[in-house]
Formats: structure tokens, C-alpha cells, sequence
């Protein structure tokens, strides 16, 4: 099927939206009709473009498919869909699954189930460590070979410096990137809120910022003097960012994300103790949140990730400490990363280049050229539709969103190697 | 935070005593006065909740508190119900909102929850049905509404008012529910200078955001108090390396008869209990008669029954 979006506007390649575009879609590539629209196949499908923005390849760098370990809720199918229904085209998985992604044939069936459900990318991460133990490396080169994009650890420090320090080397010898998110393995230990006056207030244990400080310092250290390439996934304190932000000047390999949930709420919002709020990393203050905006205006963050999680109802209707944490965010991260644009005041393509191009070029190490791309992927956003995210307008098997209000934009349709998988 | 335990300024639920105004903490002290007058009467019951049913859900272990929550429920002739969760459908894998029901199946008019959570009172207050009644006999570090409100109580029968005393609690205050419970309801009533005093380790986070001034030394910080509020300090703090030893907590924190004598000469000594002598408290302190540590106890009575009773009137 070929594809012909009248008046629709682009987020291009340069980061920049261009406005009344006509795009013919032919044989999985893009062109521009302003000079050959002679080769238009007449039986081409039209889509109407107006109030749509064309966005190619969002690509989130950390997600919980929860698979494999919950396929008797079908839980793969779910959360696929949602994630085209949110326009998310390459999906980064966890391995802390059930088993663990620490076998070549777990990633190569992982990749293999999904693709049959919708053509969709998953690049799953493969655990460090195997069973994410800490102990002993995974086979890091054989699960390249069968797909994962790269190593992680999940939320599962490895505590052992020595472990560290040889899945540093290891992965600098065949130029693989580290995903590492920070968190120390005693200071986090039994916590559920950032530590602070809200959650001593409210009875909560709380989180030292020096968790997430430690572990960023000791990660810089490591690849500064290696070279391997790491990712710091969900930032969320002020200091960590000016850490990175020194270590990038000193061109340490090091780029970071940061949840969409950190943009949205702060700390306060686990008054009162709603579970939907129990997230990790917590939520932090005010201060951390405002650090964040500015470091995503000025770099310092390269990415945005969704941080998607579902949770089972029954995981979340218990007492917030005992509540699993997590927030389920495919389906609306991209009306999110709007009202974030609205609500303060940051450049819509900043924002958007940080759910797309700059995390396809940390995975990919490449740019992504929409016009000379041969296997396009990209959604339409309709900026006009108005919705409320609920249980039953939303795909994923997780029902735990934190807000209850009104999102502006959804997106309409989802292409992947320019053929179209989803329309509303 | 939204306080579900009022509606229309009426106490539905008692939660914890952040939000409570000063005039509901007063008709529940006035209510105990008239309570402690029975007992001076020598009246052993009131048929105030005649006909109710009172579960006691204590999914943590307790003696003390229990058994004045069951004391004060019936002395109001209500009929009383003890479970150890812990012993029972929690550990079949039955969730505590399911528990909670069945309960109220059984006609259960209130609940008197102790739970190792915090929050778990609110959790359950605004899952059930909005006639039954919740007292949070305990949640996690957050709150024991109960304890703060009887040793409010205590002062005030022995101090007559708020408006001039200088307060110290002193202990663990980070993992003490009791702590932020009696520094809320001090607050509320007036106190003007209300003291913490505790190594860092033990300190909350942010913990003058409570309202409260920091001491880490004990001699600066009981220097011409009217009230010692002791806290227990439990054996895990050694094991999780907040403090090195009982021996040098009783040291740097203990209190003293010799430390004692830094406060105002007629200060009162109290304490939650169950105590531990010769660790936080020096044991001819604790039977001195400065301390007022038996009659907090009788006062929870009557404290539990304002409670109860003034829930279930408002029913």
C-alpha cells in the first residue's frame, strides 16, 4: 500500500517543524511532492493531514514489557499495542523479567513474539549479570548476536565493584553501551518517596539523594578511565545533572534520560497517598524538577524516556509502601510531552527531539534521515483531538495512571517500515 | 493533603492528627474529662455504644494498645472483636481490603487498625464503605493518633495549659509514629517551644519543617523543660547501624536523674512505654514522682472512649 498525507506538518530531521507538507509514502520511503507528483500511484491511500504533525521515529529508552513472565495475561499483546497506539515505533525493553533476559533465546523469542503481534521494533536490553545476580557476566557478545540493543541491570545494581569494573571492559571490547540506571543497592533498600519533609511528614521511608549521586560518580569514574559508552537512564536529582553535565564537558561517553513522570509530578503529588504516585525513582522536589527543565533546554538530558510500567489494580490497591511501583505511560506519553511544552514553556521540537532523534542516535549511533531512510517510521499526532486516558479508552493491561485530567492530542496513526499498523 | 477524616469539619474517621482543629481536639479532651469522672464515680460502664460492634484488626503485634482500645470499647458496652491478622487471612494470601470487608459483612461498625505501613489506616478509610469508622491505632512511622492525643492529655491535667511550657521529646524520632503524633497535636494546641533531641541518625529528615527545634545534645536540649516526652528506643536501630550500642545511647541519651535536674524543677517525665530501663531511661527516673508514666495509661482509656464514642455518635 502506498500513502498520500495531504497538508500535514513535519518534524524533520533537523528538528524542525515544517508546515503544509504533502508526503507520498512509497515502497517504505518518503518524498517530498512538491516536484514529482506525477508518480503518485493513483491507488494510493489519502490521509488527511491537517491539524497532524508527522513525527518519525519516537523511540523510548526504557520500558517494562513485563515479558516474558506474564503471558497468561496476554500481557505481550497488551503492551505492544499500547505502544503503537502511543506512536512509539522502537520500544527498549528491561530484561528483569521472569526468567531474567540473560539468554540469547530468550531476547530472539522475546523479538520473535512481538513481531508477530505487530511489526513492531523491540530492542530488548540484556541483563549484565546473569539472572541479574551480580555475579557473573551474561554472554554479552551472543546476545548482541540474537538482538539485544545493549546492557542493563533494570533497577538491580551490581553491588560488586570488581563485577563492575569487568562489565565495563567487556563492553568497551566489542563496543557495546552500558544502560545503567543509579541507584545504590543499601540506600534504596525499602524505600518509596524521595527523602524529604513531605515524607517524613507522611511516615514514609525515605530515599537519600546520595543513592543516585554515588552511583552516578562511580559509573563516570569507570568509563572516563575505560571509555565504555553508558547511558544514565531516569535522572532525577538536581546534582546528579550537574555531575553529568561536568562529565560531558570533559567528553566522558556518557548521554542520560530522564521519566516523563519526573517532568509531570513532583513530590507532593504522594499526599495523601494515591499508589499511582509510587514510582521509581520517587518523585522528587521542586528544585530537582526545574534542574530538569533546564537541563533538557540546554542538553545536559539527551533523552525522555516513558518509563512505561503497568501494574495490575490489585498491585496498586494496597497501602502505598506495600503498592508496587510504576506508572503505565506508552498511551500518553507523547499528549505529555505536549502539555510539558505548554505547561513550561519549553520548545515543542526540543521536546520532541528527545523522544526521537536523540534517543535513535544513543541506540543507533547514527542519525535519523527521514528523507533518505529506506524503512520509515514515524506517527501522525492529531493536535485536535481532546481525550480522557480511563480504563477502557486505553490498550495497555496496566490501569495505573497517575492524573485523571483532559490530554490535548493523540495520535492517529503509526507507520513502521512505511507501512501503516495503527489508525484510531 | 485531601483529610478524609473530616467531613463538614466533623471527625468521620480518626486518621492522624494532622488536620484536626484545635476545637475537635478539645471536645475530645473534654469528653475524657467526663469519662475520668465515671471512673472517679465509681461507674465501671456507659451504654453509649450498646449494640456496636468494635473489631480490633492488629496486623502488627501489640499488647498495650490493644488492650485499652478493647478496655474503652467496652466500658462503652460495645461488643469487641481481637484479631491477629498476622496469624490469620493475611497469611493465606487474602488481601487487606478483603479482610476489612468480610468484616463489615459481619456487621462491623468500626475498625481500630495497627498496620507496619504508613498510610494503611487512609488506605482502608477510603476503600470501605463511608458509615464504618476507622481509628488508626498505629501506621507504620506516620501516626498513632491515639497516644498523641492522650499524652496532650496528660499535659494538660498536669500543666492546666499550653501557652507558656517548653516541651522535649526525646529518642528516636525518625522511626517514631508517636513522635509525629504528639509534635502535631502540640502544635495545635499552642506550644510554644517544643524540642526533638536526638543523634543525627535518629533525626528525620527536614524534621523542623515539623514545627519542631532540633537538639543533638540532651543536656542543651532539656535545659528548663516543663515536659520530658521519652521515646522507646527498639533494638533494630543497633543492627541497622543508626547508633553503636545500648550502653552509649544510654550514655549520650539516657535520662538521667542528674539530667533531670537541668529541666524545671516541676517538670513532668512521660513515656508511651513499654519502656526500656537502663537503655533510654535511668530506672530511678522512671519511678520517680515526676513521672507520670502510669497515669498516661489510665488517661488512653479515657481518651480511647472520647474517640469511639464521639465516631459512632456522629454515625
Amino acid at each position: 500500500m502506498r500513502y498520500l498525507i495531504k497538508n500535514i506538518s513535519v518534524f524533520d530531521s533537523n528538528s524542525e517543524i515544517q508546515t503544509n507538507q504533502n508526503i507520498y509514502i512509497g515502497k517504505g520511503k518518503i518524498e517530498n511532492l512538491s516536484h514529482n507528483e506525477k508518480n503518485i500511484d493513483k491507488k494510493c491511500q489519502i490521509i488527511d493531514g491537517t491539524n497532524k504533525l508527522l513525527i518519525p521515529v519516537i523511540t523510548d529508552l526504557y520500558s517494562n514489557l513485563k515479558t516474558p513472565g506474564e503471558e497468561h495475561r496476554s500481557i505481550l499483546d497488551q503492551e505492544i499495542s499500547a505502544a503503537i497506539a502511543g506512536g512509539i515505533t522502537n520500544v527498549c525493553c528491561l530484561p528483569s523479567t521472569d526468567p531474567v533476559l540473560d539468554e540469547p533465546s530468550l531476547i530472539k523469542d522475546l523479538i520473535s513474539k512481538a513481531n508477530k503481534i505487530f511489526p513492531i521494533n523491540i530492542k530488548p536490553y540484556a541483563a549484565i549479570t546473569k539472572n541479574l545476580a551480580g555475579n557473573q557476566l551474561s554472554e554479552m557478545k551472543e546476545l548482541f548476536d540474537a538482538g539485544a540493543i545493549g546492557f542493563s541491570q533494570a533497577e538491580q545494581p551490581i553491588v560488586d565493584t570488581k563485577v563492575l569494573l569487568s562489565a565495563f571492559e567487556y563492553a568497551k571490547t566489542f563496543g557495546f553501551t552500558l544502560f545503567l540506571r543509579p541507584t545504590e543497592n543499601y540506600l534504596s533498600k525499602n524505600t518509596y518517596a524521595n527523602e524529604s519533609s513531605i515524607a517524613t511528614r507522611l511516615g514514609l521511608k525515605g530515599l537519600n539523594r546520595n543513592s543516585e549521586i554515588i552511583e552516578i560518580l562511580k559509573y563516570l569514574a569507570l568509563s572516563k578511565d575505560i571509555g565504555t559508552k553508558i547511558h544514565l537512564s531516569k535522572i532525577s536529582c538536581k546534582e546528579s545533572l550537574e555531575i553529568i553535565e561536568k562529565a560531558k564537558n570533559e567528553n566522558i561517553n556518557v548521554t542520560c534520560d530522564v521519566s516523563i513522570n519526573q517532568l509531570l509530578f513532583s513530590e507532593q503529588d504522594i499526599d495523601g497517598y494515591n499508589t499511582n504516585y509510587h514510582l521509581t525513582p520517587p518523585l522528587r522536589s521542586k528544585i530537582d524538577q526545574e534542574e530538569i527543565f533546564n537541563s533538557i533546554k540546554n542538553d545536559v538530558i539527551d533523552a525522555i524516556s516513558s518509563d512505561h510500567c503497568p501494574v495490575d489494580l490489585d498491585k496498586k490497591m494496597l497501602p502505598f509502601e506495600e503498592s508496587e511501583p510504576g506508572a503505565s505511560s506508552f498511551e500518553t506519553f507523547l499528549p505529555l510531552i505536549f502539555k510539558v511544552a505548554q505547561d513550561h514553556q519549553i520548545n515543542i521540537t526540543k521536546l520532541l527531539s528527545k523522544i526521537s532523534l536523540e534517543p535513535y542516535k544513543i541506540l543507533n549511533n547514527k542519525k535519523y534521515d527521514l528523507n533518505t531512510c529506506t524503512n520509515i517510521d514515524f506517527c501522525l499526532y492529531d493536535e485536535s483531538l481532546s481525550w480522557i486516558p480511563s480504563q477502557s479508552s486505553m490498550k495497555t493491561s496496566g490501569k495505573n495512571i497517575p492524573f485523571e485530567y483532559e490530554l490535548r492530542g493523540r495520535v492517529s496513526h503509526t507507520f513502521v517500515d512505511g507501512k501503516k499498523i495503527y489508525e484510531l | 493533603m485531601h483529610n478524609i477524616q473530616l467531613k463538614n469539619g466533623q471527625l468521620q474517621h480518626l486518621l492522624c492528627i494532622e488536620g484536626l482543629s484545635r476545637q475537635i481536639i478539645d471536645e475530645i479532651f473534654v469528653r475524657a474529662d467526663s469519662f475520668l469522672d465515671l471512673k472517679n464515680n465509681n461507674v465501671k460502664k456507659t451504654d453509649l455504644l450498646n449494640g456496636k460492634t468494635i473489631c480490633n484488626l492488629f496486623f502488627e503485634n501489640s499488647t498495650r494498645t490493644r488492650t485499652t482500645f478493647e478496655i474503652a470499647a467496652k466500658k462503652l458496652s460495645a461488643d469487641v472483636i481481637n484479631l491477629n491478622v498476622s496469624t490469620s487471612s493475611q497469611s493465606k494470601g487474602e488481601s487487606i481490603l478483603d479482610t476489612i470487608n468480610n468484616l463489615i459483612a459481619m456487621h462491623a461498625d468500626m475498625f481500630v487498625i495497627r498496620h507496619n505501613q504508613s498510610g494503611a489506616a487512609h488506605f482502608i478509610a477510603k476503600n470501605i464503605d463511608q458509615n464504618i469508622k476507622v481509628v488508626n491505632a498505629g501506621d507504620g512511622y506516620h501516626s498513632h493518633p491515639t497516644q498523641g492525643l492522650l499524652d496532650a492529655f496528660t499535659i494538660r491535667h498536669y500543666k492546666k495549659d499550653f501557652k507558656n511550657l517548653k516541651i522535649a521529646i526525646i529518642g528516636d524520632i525518625k522511626h517514631s509514629r508517636v513522635a509525629r503524633s504528639e509534635i502535631n497535636a502540640l502544635n495545635i494546641l499552642g506550644v510554644p517551644e517544643l524540642r526533638v533531641i536526638a543523634p543525627q541518625t535518629l533525626m528525620p529528615f527536614g524534621v523542623k519543617d515539623l514545627g519542631v527545634i532540633p537538639f543533638d545534645n540532651l543536656d542543651h536540649g532539656v535545659k528548663d523543660v516543663d515536659v520530658i516526652m521519652m521515646l522507646r528506643l527498639q533494638k533494630e536501630r543497633m543492627d541497622s547501624a543508626l547508633i553503636p550500642s545500648q550502653e552509649e545511647y544510654f550514655k549520650t541519651y539516657g535520662l538521667t536523674s542528674k539530667r533531670v535536674e537541668l529541666a524545671n524543677p516541676d517538670c513532668i517525665i512521660m513515656h508511651p512505654g513499654p519502656m526500656n530501663r537502663g537503655v533510654e531511661i535511668e530506672s530511678s527516673v522512671a519511678d520517680s514522682n515526676k513521672a507520670v508514666i502510669l497515669p498516661q495509661v489510665s488517661f488512653g482509656i479515657a481518651i480511647r472512649m472520647a474517640v469511639m464514642s464521639l465516631l459512632m455518635e456522629k454515625k
